[in-house]
């Protein structure tokens, strides 16, 4: 499979920069998933066992609004994510389309709260500047919203998203604990806004 | 709405091409730092935990799921806040949130319909839900849990309602 972007990562037993490349996700990242990163996420909680509810046969919303790819180095999937390119809207710019990060994830032997050092370094940040390039070629001038767990807000903020507080009568699922990051479009004018635009 | 700190508007690259920042050296190591101090944290979206890949499969089919999910488990939590079980509600909570979970693994088809219509409905993320749709899964939940479930849920409120006499009387 040809990839969509190669990116530049860093090795992290050693700081090298290496390339590895974004792909669109396919059955080979699944089954890594599957197969070398389950054993290694035992400290997740299997929340949702009952996805095995017989509604999945009838759950016929489209998949055409979403998006997924993974990131590739050393023919192990490293990292992967879904994009949710249609249907949300920026709470920061109200109406205006965003894309909306449904899941970013990386691989257990990438995170360094289970090896330190981890094998790669930059996993986060690539995907989250991928689907940030994904906005501007939509149109959406770079506007990305997703949520958080909480452990991963502090890298969100730094950044340089933009926390929204939910007021209480807003949290859907207080369980989850999860809080909306979002950033903000870019500043470049656009040859077909106004000139009073509003760049927030 | 409020918002943290106002961050700067950010400008694109000259290129126009956010991933041209990962080609600049001194902003990728600023970048893998960043990570580095986030502990490497960096995760987003719900954890899915084991059941990510079925996500990655078909993730349209697994919002839906939760989405119907969500809205069973608020309307019986309101069920529950109806019922004034006060010292027991948690406890009837606790105990039946997964029998509610288990009894909608095979549901009969008309019952999977009635779900998924309930998604149709322009209000089904209302706070609070609209009094129709929460009626509606007091059918639902009526029809798929058991005799021996809402005895088990019975019995979880009451327990805890006794331990709260007891623990005043103490």
């Amino acid at each position: 499979m040809s990839p969509i972007q190669i990116i530049s990562l860093t090795l992290g037993h050693s700081g090298e920069i290496v390339e590895a490349e974004i792909v669109a996700l396919r059955s080979k990242n699944i089954e890594d998933y599957e197969i070398l990163w389950q054993d290694l996420l035992r400290e997740f909680v299997e929340e949702d066992k009952y996805w095995s509810w017989a509604l999945k046969e009838r759950l016929t919303e489209t998949n055409a609004n979403y998006e997924s790819y993974a990131i590739e180095y050393d023919s192990l999937t490293q990292g992967m994510m879904i994009l949710e390119t249609h249907n949300r809207r920026s709470w920061l710019s109200p109406g205006q389309p965003i894309v909306y990060i449904e899941a970013l994830t990386t691989a257990p032997w990438n995170r360094q709260n289970i090896q330190n050092p981890p094998e790669l370094r930059g996993i986060g940040t690539a995907l989250l500047m991928f689907s940030r390039q994904r906005s501007v070629e939509l149109g959406y001038r770079g506007r990305v919203g997703l949520e958080s767990l909480p452990g991963s807000e502090w890298f969100y903020e730094n950044r340089n998203m933009i926390r929204r507080e939910l007021a209480p009568e807003d949290i859907i699922d207080p369980e989850a604990k999860l809080t909306y990051f979002e950033f903000r479009a870019y500043r470049e004018r656009y040859p077909d806004e106004p000139e009073d635009y509003e760049y927030i | 709405m409020s918002t943290s700190n106002p961050h700067p508007t950010e400008s694109l690259p000259p290129s126009g091409n956010v991933m041209d920042l990962l080609k600049d050296e001194a902003w990728l190591r600023e970048a893998v730092r960043v990570e580095e101090a986030a502990g490497g944290h960096i995760s987003a979206g719900p954890d899915y935990g084991s059941n990510l890949g079925k996500f990655l499969e078909n993730p349209a089919g697994y919002q839906q799921f939760l989405r119907v999910k969500r809205l069973v488990l608020r309307a019986f939590k309101a069920i529950l806040a109806e019922g004034n079980l006060g010292a027991g509600t948690e406890a009837a909570w606790v105990c039946g949130k997964p029998l509610v979970m288990r009894r909608l693994e095979e549901p009969a088809r008309a019952v999977q319909t009635t779900l998924l219509d309930l998604l149709k409905h322009p209000d089904f993320e209302a706070q609070p839900m609209p009094a129709a749709m929460v009626q509606t899964i007091r059918e639902v939940l009526r029809a798929v849990l058991l005799p021996e479930d809402w005895e088990a849920i019975a019995t979880a409120a009451a327990q805890a309602i006794h331990q709260q006499a007891i623990q005043v009387a103490a």
